[in-house]
C-alpha cells in the first residue's frame, strides 16, 4: 500500500474500489477454512487448558509457528477461527512476543544472550561468529535478527535469556547451549546442516548436574511444550 | 437514579466543590470550574484506564500524584491541579507526548480543534529538549475508504483500539508491535470497516484519524456547528452539523445519553453527501419538465379536487410529524379519503395498544434491564445505535439477551439463547411463546431458570424454542425490543397480538421494563401518532376506515383509485412486490410524489416536488420510544426547494381546507391541540435533547391507550398457514431483511457507495450441500416465474429450510419477486 497524498486522484480512487466490505477481517467462519487436524487439536487442547479463552492466545500462536514456521497470515487466521477471535487480536499479541515471527525466519532459530553476563564474555564475538557460519547479517542479527539466505537459519541478538551461569550462551531450536566460544558456533552449524544433534557436551538439558538424562542418552528430552523440538 | 446518589465535599485547588459520591475526580473538579486535562479519559468507552497520565493531580495525604480519571472523590478530599509537583509532571507528559509527535499543526486537519494542541499550549513546557530523530511511518493511509490514519501523529492514546475492542466489539483495529515501534493498525493490512468505525474519528485527540470526506475542507474559524436530528433512520441520533459557506461538510455526534450514547453510525457520519448533491431534484415539475410552484400547486390542486376521495398518500419514514400530520389533513379534511398510510402501517387498534404508554420503554432502560428480548428484527440493520447499547447493557453485566428471530443478527454471538423461526412463523412462533410465559406465570413460575421439561408445552418445535426464550426472561424486569415489520403479512395482526400478550405475562407495563418497536421508517411512529394510519386519526382518533398498502395497491390497480400522493416514498423499491407496485403507479391516474432524487416511483408520477433534505428541515420527529425530537435547519434549501409543510398547507388552502398553519411552531401546536398525549408540547419544551411524551403530565390523559382489553388469545387456528414450525428439505421458503446498507442513502452518497451490498441469498450449509452450491456461486433465486440473481452465502447460523435475500438492493431487489413464500434456488 501507498500513502494517498502520494496517489493521484485516480489511483486515490481505484484504491478505494479495491477495499471491499468483506476485506474487513471479522471473526473467520471456521467452516470456511482447511485449518490441518494436527494444529486444531493443540489449539483446542490449549484453550481447554484456561479458564480464559484468550490465555490460549500465545499457546495457538506457538502452534501455529510450529507448524507452518512462522505465524502466517494463513495460520493465524486459522488460530483465531478456531478460538473464536479476530485475527487481528491475534496479530497484536503475536507481535508484542520476540519469539513469535510475523515474517518468514530461518528454519534453525538461534538466539544469542548479550546482556551484561554474557556480553562481558564475548557475547557480541559469538553472534558474529554464528552470523558469519551461518551467512546471516551481522548489523540485522543484532536488532531484529537475520535469516540465512538459505532459509536454514535465524540469528538473533537477544536479551537475558536468563542462563547467566552458563555465559556466553545461546539458544538453539528452543534449548540452551553454554558457556560457548566461537568455534562452537561454526560446529553447532555444521551439525544443523548435516541434521545432526548441535553441541551435545554444552547443552544445558542434557547435563546431569541440571537435571537431564544421562549425557550418553541420545533421545532429546521433550521441551517445556511437551513437544520435541 | 443519578438524583438518588449522595453528595460528597472535596475542595479542589481551594475551592469546594460539592459532586456525586463515586465519581471521578476529573469530572468533579468541573463542578469547581477547574480543568483538568486528559486524553485517554472518554467515559464513553467504559471506565477509566489511567495510560496517558496527563491528569496527574496533588492530593492530601497521599505521597504520590494520582490519576484523577481514575481517582474517586471522597469526602473532605483536598486536591490540588497547580502545585509545582502537579506542573512539573503535566508538563513532563505533555514534553513525552510529543516527542514523536510532527507538530504539523498548520497542515493538519484537526488544528484548532485539537486538544494535543490545547494541553500542550495550556499545560506544556513550551520546548522540548529531544534532538533526536522521530518516528516515521508512511502517511498517510488509507484505514478504510472513509478514515485515513496518520500514525506520526498518533500519540497512542488507545482510544480508536478501545473503541473497536470495547463499544464494537468487533476487534479489528489493535495496537501492534511494543515499546517505540508500537502502532495502530489491522490484520494484515486489512482495512477496518465496520458499521460505526467512523467514530474513532471523532474520538482521537489528535490528527491522527482523519475523515477522508473533511480532509483538507474547512478550519475550525471556517464553520458553524448546527445541532439537529439525523432521520436517516429510526435511531434518530442527535447530530451536530459542521457548515461552511451553507454547505455540510461534516456530522459529528451530538451526544444525548438518552437516544444515541454518544455514538454515530457511518450511515449518519458520512451519509451527508447527498445533502448537495448535483443529482437532487430542485424545481417542481409537471408532466416531466421543470415548473414553477405556482403552476405545480396549481396542477395538483386540480387533479386532486377531481379525485377527491378517490385519492390515497403513502408517507416514507422521512417525513417529520408536522408533514405527517398536514398530508394526513389534506386527504381527510379537505379531500374526504381516508386512504393515508405510512410504511410503518400497523392495524390501528394494535397500534393504539403498542403505544400505551405503560408499556413503552426508554432506550436507557435497555441499559438497567436484566433481560432483553429482541424478536423480529436485527438492530444493526434496522437502528443500528441499538445494537451498540445492548452490547453495552451486556457487557456491564445486567442484561441478560435472547434472540428470536427469522434470520441470525448480529447480536446472536452475545446471547444467552437464540431462537431461529422460519420465514413468516413469526406469528406461531410468538403464540407458543405467549402460551409459555402465561404458562409460567399461572405456575407461579414467575422465576426464570425452570428446567423446560417442568412447563407442559406441545413438543412442537417451536413450543422447544419458546421455553428457552422464556426461561431467561424476568418478568417486570424485561425490555422487548421488536421490528414492527412483525406487523407485515397474513399473520402479522396475531404476531403483534401475541407480543402484546407475552409483555402481558411478563409485567411489562411497570417502570424500567417494556417495549420499543422498530419501526421500518425513521419516523414511523411520529407518522402513526400524527394520524398517517389508515382508520386512526391524530392521536389515534377513531377515523374512518381507509385503504392499508395492499388495498391502495389493488385500489390503483383495479382504478378504484384515481391519485396517490407518495411523500418521500418510493414503493416500488422498498416495499413487497415491487412489479405490482410498478403496475400500480402506471395505471394510477395521478401520481404525485415528493422526492430528493429521482427513483422508480418518481418516474411514474406526474408532478414531482422536491423534498428538503433533513438538515433542511425544521420539525419535530417521534423516536421509537416516544421522545419528541427536534429537527432544526442546518443550512438553506437549494434551488426551488421549498418546505413541505407549507407546499401542502398551501395545497390545503387550495383545496379549500385552511388549515391556519403558517409556521413549524403553529403544525406543532395544532398537533399537540390534536394527539391528546401530546398536549401542550411546544419546540421550546422539546429542546436540544428531546421528551419523551410518555414522561409529560399529558401522558395520564390518554388511560384509555393503556387500558387494553384482554385480546382474545391468539391460537394456531387463526393463523393463515397451518403447517409446523419445521421446514421439509425439499421446500425452501424466501425471507427478506433489510440489509443497513441496501437502501438509497448508500446510492446518493458517493463515498458510501462500496458499502452497497451486491444480492446475497444466504442458505444454512447443509441445504448448500442438498443442492450443490457453495459460497459465491451465482444462482438465481425463483418464484412463481419471477427470478432474482444473487450470491450464494452459506451460515452456519441460518435455519434449514429458509433462505434469505435482501430488500432494496439497487439491482437484483428481493422486492421484485412476487409475494411467494417458497423459491427455488437454481444454478444458472
Amino acid at each position: 500500500m501507498r500513502p494517498t497524498d502520494e496517489l493521484t486522484a485516480a489511483e486515490r480512487r481505484e484504491l478505494i474500489a479495491s477495499m471491499r466490505p468483506e476485506d474487513a477481517e471479522g471473526v473467520p467462519a471456521l467452516g470456511e477454512l482447511d485449518v490441518p487436524a494436527a494444529l486444531r487439536e493443540q489449539i483446542e487442547t490449549a484453550m481447554a487448558r484456561y479458564p480464559q479463552l484468550r490465555s490460549a492466545a500465545i499457546p495457538a500462536l506457538w502452534a501455529v509457528q510450529r507448524h507452518y514456521g512462522w505465524c502466517t497470515p494463513q495460520g493465524v487466521r486459522e488460530a483465531a477461527a478456531v478460538m473464536g477471535v479476530t485475527p487481528a487480536y491475534l496479530e497484536a499479541v503475536a507481535t508484542f512476543y520476540d519469539l513469535i515471527a510475523t515474517s518468514p525466519i530461518g528454519r534453525h532459530r538461534i538466539l544469542v544472550c548479550h546482556n551484561i553476563s554474557c556480553w562481558m564474555n564475548g557475547a557480541d564475538e559469538l553472534l558474529g561468529a554464528f552470523c558469519d557460519a551461518a551467512g546471516a547479517d551481522r548489523d540485522d542479527a543484532d536488532q531484529h535478527g537475520a535469516s540465512s539466505a538459505d532459509g536454514e537459519f535465524f540469528v538473533k541478538g537477544f536479551e537475558c535469556l536468563g542462563a547467566c551461569d552458563i555465559a556466553p550462551m545461546a539458544s538453539i531450536d528452543q534449548r540452551y547451549y553454554g558457556p560457548l566460544e566461537a568455534a562452537d558456533a561454526v560446529a553447532a552449524i555444521e551439525a544443523l546442516r548435516d541434521g545432526e544433534e548441535p553441541l551435545s557436551d554444552k547443552a544445558l538439558a542434557l547435563r546431569p548436574a541440571a537435571g537431564g538424562p544421562d549425557p550418553s542418552a541420545t533421545e532429546r528430552a521433550p521441551d517445556a511444550e511437551g513437544h520435541d523440538a | 437514579m443519578s438524583a438518588e446518589r449522595s453528595k460528597v465535599t472535596l475542595v479542589v485547588d481551594g475551592v469546594e466543590v460539592t459532586a456525586d459520591d463515586g465519581a471521578m475526580l476529573v469530572d468533579a473538579a468541573k463542578e469547581g470550574d477547574v480543568e483538568i486535562p486528559v486524553f485517554c479519559y472518554e467515559p464513553k468507552l467504559g471506565g477509566p484506564v489511567g495510560a496517558c497520565r496527563m491528569c496527574l493531580v496533588e492530593i492530601e495525604g497521599i505521597p504520590k500524584l494520582q490519576t484523577a480519571c481514575s481517582t474517586p472523590v471522597r469526602d473532605g478530599m483536598v486536591v490540588y491541579t497547580r502545585t509545582d509537583r502537579v506542573i512539573e509532571s503535566q508538563s513532563a507528559v505533555v514534553e513525552f507526548l510529543l516527542v514523536n509527535h510532527p507538530l504539523d499543526c498548520p497542515v493538519c486537519d484537526k488544528g484548532g480543534e485539537c486538544p494535543l494542541q490545547d494541553i500542550a499550549m495550556g499545560w506544556g513546557p513550551g520546548r522540548s529538549r529531544m534532538t533526536e530523530p522521530k518516528r516515521h511511518f508512511r502517511k498517510p493511509m488509507p484505514l478504510s475508504p472513509l478514515v485515513r490514519i496518520d500514525r506520526e501523529r498518533c500519540i497512542l492514546c488507545y482510544r480508536c483500539v478501545r473503541f473497536s475492542q470495547d463499544v464494537a466489539e468487533d476487534e479489528q483495529l489493535q495496537l501492534l508491535e511494543r515499546g517505540a515501534s508500537s502502532h495502530v493498525g489491522t490484520f494484515d493490512d486489512h482495512p477496518y470497516i465496520a458499521p460505526f468505525h467512523g467514530n474513532i474519528i471523532e474520538l482521537c485527540p489528535v490528527g491522527a484519524l482523519t475523515a477522508e470526506a473533511y480532509r483538507f475542507r474547512a478550519r475550525p474559524w471556517d464553520i458553524e456547528d448546527s445541532g439537529s436530528v439525523c432521520t436517516l433512520c429510526p435511531s434518530q441520533c442527535n447530530v451536530m452539523f459542521t457548515v461552511r459557506d451553507e454547505h455540510v461538510q461534516r456530522v459529528l455526534a451530538r451526544d444525548n445519553d438518552d437516544v444515541d450514547a454518544g455514538w454515530l453510525c457511518d450511515k449518519g457520519r458520512f451519509g451527508f453527501q447527498m445533502i448537495t448533491s448535483e443529482e437532487r431534484i430542485v424545481e417542481p415539475r409537471v408532466g416531466g419538465s421543470r415548473a414553477g410552484w405556482e403552476a405545480a400547486l396549481d396542477a395538483v390542486a386540480e387533479r386532486l379536487r377531481s379525485a377527491g376521495e378517490r385519492t390515497a398518500a403513502i408517507v416514507g419514514g422521512q417525513t417529520s410529524n408536522e408533514e405527517g400530520y398536514l398530508i394526513q389533513r389534506l386527504l381527510r379534511g379537505a379531500l374526504g379519503s381516508a386512504n393515508i398510510t405510512s410504511v410503518d402501517e400497523l392495524e390501528a387498534g394494535l397500534a393504539r395498544r403498542l403505544a400505551a404508554p405503560e408499556l413503552g420503554a426508554a432506550v436507557p432502560d435497555l441499559d438497567a434491564a436484566e433481560s432483553i428480548l429482541v424478536v423480529g428484527t436485527d438492530p444493526l440493520n434496522s437502528i443500528p445505535i441499538l445494537d451498540l447499547r445492548i452490547r453495552r447493557a451486556i457487557r456491564q453485566g445486567r442484561a441478560r439477551l435472547v434472540v428470536a428471530s427469522e434470520r441470525p443478527t448480529a447480536l446472536d454471538g452475545g446471547a444467552e439463547e437464540t431462537a431461529r423461526y422460519a420465514p413468516g412463523d413469526a406469528a406461531g412462533f410468538l403464540a407458543a411463546l405467549a402460551a409459555e410465559l402465561g404458562n409460567r406465570r399461572q405456575a407461579g413460575a414467575g422465576t426464570p431458570g425452570r428446567a423446560a421439561d417442568e412447563v407442559p408445552g406441545d413438543g412442537s418445535d417451536w413450543a422447544e424454542g419458546a421455553r428457552r426464550i422464556a426461561g431467561e426472561l424476568r418478568p417486570g424486569k424485561t425490555v422487548i425490543v421488536y421490528g414492527e415489520r412483525l406487523g407485515r403479512g397474513p399473520g402479522g395482526d396475531s404476531a403483534l397480538a401475541s407480543l402484546l400478550e407475552c409483555a402481558r405475562a411478563l409485567d411489562l407495563a411497570t417502570a424500567g421494563a417494556g417495549v420499543i418497536g422498530v419501526p421500518e421508517g425513521a419516523n414511523g411512529r411520529g407518522l402513526r401518532e400524527v394520524g398517517c394510519l389508515p382508520g386512526a386519526g391524530p392521536g389515534f382518533a377513531e377515523a374512518p376506515a381507509g385503504r392499508g398498502l395492499d388495498r391502495i395497491k389493488q385500489g390503483l390497480l383495479d382504478g378504484e383509485l384515481d391519485a396517490v400522493v407518495l411523500v418521500h416514498a418510493d414503493p416500488i423499491r422498498n416495499l413487497p412486490d415491487g412489479p405490482g407496485w410498478a403496475e400500480a403507479l402506471r395505471r394510477a391516474r395521478t401520481v404525485i410524489a415528493v422526492s430528493a432524487f429521482d427513483d422508480a416511483s418518481t418516474e411514474t408520477a406526474d408532478i414531482v416536488f422536491p423534498a428538503e433534505s433533513y438538515a433542511e428541515k425544521e420539525g419535530t420527529v417521534t423516536h421509537p420510544d416516544g421522545r419528541l425530537q427536534r429537527l432544526r435547519p442546518a443550512v438553506p434549501h437549494p434551488g426551488n426547494v421549498h418546505p413541505i409543510w407549507q407546499v401542502l398547507a398551501e395545497l390545503g388552502a387550495r383545496l379549500g381546507h385552511e388549515t391556519g398553519i403558517g409556521s413549524v411552531p403553529e403544525a406543532v401546536a395544532t398537533i399537540a391541540a390534536e394527539v391528546p398525549f401530546y398536549a401542550g408540547i411546544t419546540p421550546e419544551e422539546i429542546g436540544g435533547r428531546g421528551v419523551r411524551w410518555q414522561e409529560r403530565p399529558a401522558a395520564s390523559a390518554v388511560a384509555e391507550l393503556a387500558a387494553v382489553p384482554p385480546e382474545q388469545r391468539t391460537s394456531r387456528t387463526n393463523l393463515d398457514r397451518d403447517d409446523s414450525g419445521t421446514l421439509t428439505a425439499d421446500r425452501l421458503r424466501l425471507g427478506t431483511y433489510p440489509a443497513l446498507w441496501a437502501d438509497e442513502i448508500t446510492d446518493r452518497n458517493v463515498a458510501l457507495r462500496f458499502l452497497a451490498p451486491a444480492q446475497t441469498v444466504e442458505l444454512a450449509p447443509s441445504d448448500g450441500e442438498r443442492l450443490g452450491l457453495a459460497s459465491g456461486d451465482e444462482v438465481e433465486v425463483r418464484s412463481n416465474g419471477t427470478g432474482v440473481r444473487a450470491r450464494v452465502a452459506l451460515n452456519e447460523r441460518m435455519r434449514p429450510g429458509a433462505v434469505f435475500l435482501i430488500e432494496a438492493t439497487a439491482a437484483e431487489n428481493a422486492n421484485a419477486l412476487p409475494a411467494e413464500l417458497n423459491v427455488e434456488v437454481i444454478k444458472p
